[in-house]
């Protein structure tokens, strides 16, 4: 029963974060990576591109998400600055390693202010990456993948609990199965709405990936 | 499962493929058409059967079938592709197929030598990897008339200088979440402000929009971008959105030309509600975020042999989703 719970759990948040990529993918203003060298439109992501959609943030008054992480007297370490997130796929990976300007978890000042699934920050970007991450397939101009990085400001997007309740796990022992007792149920429900609160503080930075 | 799920209802057909939304999933559907019954109509579909296992259709289903005289009727099985399930969550995009040429007509004429799968003023096409035309690259666009094997238009798309050979793609579904952004082809400046889309709206009077209009489209960019503006119309003949925006004097709304690539195109982004909508007289949920994903079973386009009717029928339907038993009775065995 505790392995059911904890695989439950697993797909429960996987699936609130491809509704909620889905709802941003749908509805956000997006901004097309054109810094790149790859010839499709979107290119692929570069650091022009990333000040871009910093600067566009900015502009708009959202706030960062975290604080900056102070440097320190290590080797091969650098500061990093407040930030927004920039939530991504993990096919991502290669490229943001070649951005101008990139610093890797391990280069933080300190790993201990890291997030879980936090692949490294450029300028004012901090860059969260998932298996999951949104991408809409075959839309480049080229008819390459077009993956959707969400750069969000603080309280850009949320969402709403619906009936008062926002996830219920639900286990019924075979005696409520029938007569005979034979099988067990088990399983989760949710009843949620994403929604952006503000849309000036979330960004969808298109990108391809480079050739 | 313990038991069976039985959902049904009615529509009027529209001459054009339909699709159900079940959300408890489905392992059956039959249909009535009950204009064709009520008439007697020759040679004409009257009920139709489907059955799913596992998710696979057992052959084309079948459907019974009034004959030349109109005094009999016969059981025949329904014709290839008449029932379909479908997710659009998980939907995908069509395979690629080749173009030959994008005009410079008004609106663009597409000439392809497969149109497989389009219909006049009925779904969306992306045009990929062009030779010029490349500013519609990775666009989508409502289609218009079609030809068979020949050429089918972009409706609400801008004229441009022509390109050559590249590729389409059907896009068989919106995104799931509404309300949805669309790209913008054009901008009339004005009192009043009109926005067409390249792609059928979705957006309804009295939603707040806001405007994205990227430097490469001319002078209306450095005035326009940015602002929100209140949709007081919506002509659904040429998907234009008039908005409460005057916008006289901002300048030039200018397609940008195939050499602009790569840019970011021009959208017009649904922000929330500016006003009550059309016939209401406080604000409703029309504006609010909904997830609408169907999952459920695709008709084919309508005719006389066709599930979903022709133009005006009336069809009834009832589909479930039931215990499947793994086997067959005989005698000495049994097996469920």
């Amino acid at each position: 029963m505790n392995e059911c719970a904890a695989r439950l759990g697993v797909s429960l948040r996987q699936t609130e974060d491809q509704l909620i990529s889905s709802m941003l993918a749908s509805t956000a203003s997006f901004i097309n990576c054109v810094g790149g060298v790859n010839g499709d439109n979107p290119t692929e992501i570069t650091r022009t591109d990333v000040d871009n959609v910093v600067r566009t943030l900015l502009n708009n008054n959202a706030y960062t998400i975290t604080e900056g992480i102070e440097g320190e007297d290590r080797f091969g370490t650098a500061p990093v600055r407040n930030a927004y997130f920039a939530l991504g796929s993990t096919q991502l990976t290669g490229n943001l390693d070649n951005v101008q300007g990139f610093t890797q978890v391990n280069q933080y000042p300190s790993n201990m202010k890291a997030l879980q699934s936090e692949w490294g920050a450029i300028g004012n970007l901090r860059f969260l990456l998932s298996s999951i991450g949104s991408f809409t397939a075959n839309a480049s101009n080229l008819g390459a993948n077009v993956y959707n990085i969400f750069c969000t400001g603080l309280e850009a997007y949320a969402y709403i609990e619906q009936d008062g309740y926002s996830a219920s796990f639900i286990y019924r022992p075979p005696i409520y199965d029938g007569p005979l007792a034979l099988n067990a149920s088990v399983g989760y429900k949710f009843a949620q709405v994403p929604r952006i609160t503000n849309d000036l503080w979330v960004i969808n930075l298109r990108a391809t990936l480079a050739v | 499962m313990t038991g069976t799920t039985i959902i049904q209802g009615e529509f009027v057909s529209a001459g054009l493929q339909t699709t159900l939304s079940l959300p408890m999933g489905v392992d059956w559907i039959e249909l009535w058409n009950v204009t064709a019954i009520n008439a007697n109509t020759a040679s004409k579909g009257k009920y139709y059967y489907a059955q799913f296992i596992n998710g696979a259709l057992i052959g084309t289903g079948f459907e019974v079938q009034t004959n030349a005289g109109a005094n009999a009727t016969n059981l025949i099985a329904a014709p290839a592709s008449s029932f379909a399930l479908v997710n659009t969550a998980t939907a995908t995009a069509g395979a690629p197929v080749a173009i030959t040429a994008i005009s410079n007509a008004t609106p663009p004429l597409v000439s392809t030598g497969s149109t497989t799968g389009l219909a006049s003023n009925n779904g969306v096409v992306e045009i990929i990897n062009t030779t010029g035309a490349q500013q519609f690259g990775g666009m989508t666009f409502s289609i218009g008339t079609v030809v068979a094997n020949t050429s089918f238009t972009l409706k609400y798309a801008p004229t441009i200088v022509a390109g050559t050979n590249g590729f389409y793609r059907i896009i068989p579904y919106d995104p799931i979440f509404y309300p949805r952004n669309r790209f913008i082809t054009a901008i009339t400046t004005g009192a009043t402000t009109d926005i067409k889309m390249s792609v059928d709206s979705t957006f309804t009077v009295g939603q707040l929009v806001r405007i994205i209009v990227p430097a490469a489209y001319g002078s209306i960019s450095q005035n326009i971008n940015g602002l929100t503006a209140v949709i007081t119309a919506i002509n659904a003949t040429t998907n234009v959105a008039t908005v409460n925006l005057n916008s006289t004097g901002m300048g030039t709304f200018v397609f940008p030309l195939t050499a602009a690539v790569p840019f970011t195109q021009a959208q017009l982004v649904p922000v929330g509600s500016g006003a009550p909508d059309a016939g209401e007289t406080s604000y409703s949920l029309l504006d609010a975020t909904e997830n609408r994903a169907i999952s459920g079973v695709t008709l084919a386009a309508g005719g006389v042999n066709a599930p979903a009717g022709e133009v005006a029928d009336v069809i009834c339907w009832r589909a479930g989703a039931s215990l499947i038993t793994s086997g067959s009775t005989t005698l000495g065995a049994f097996v469920v």
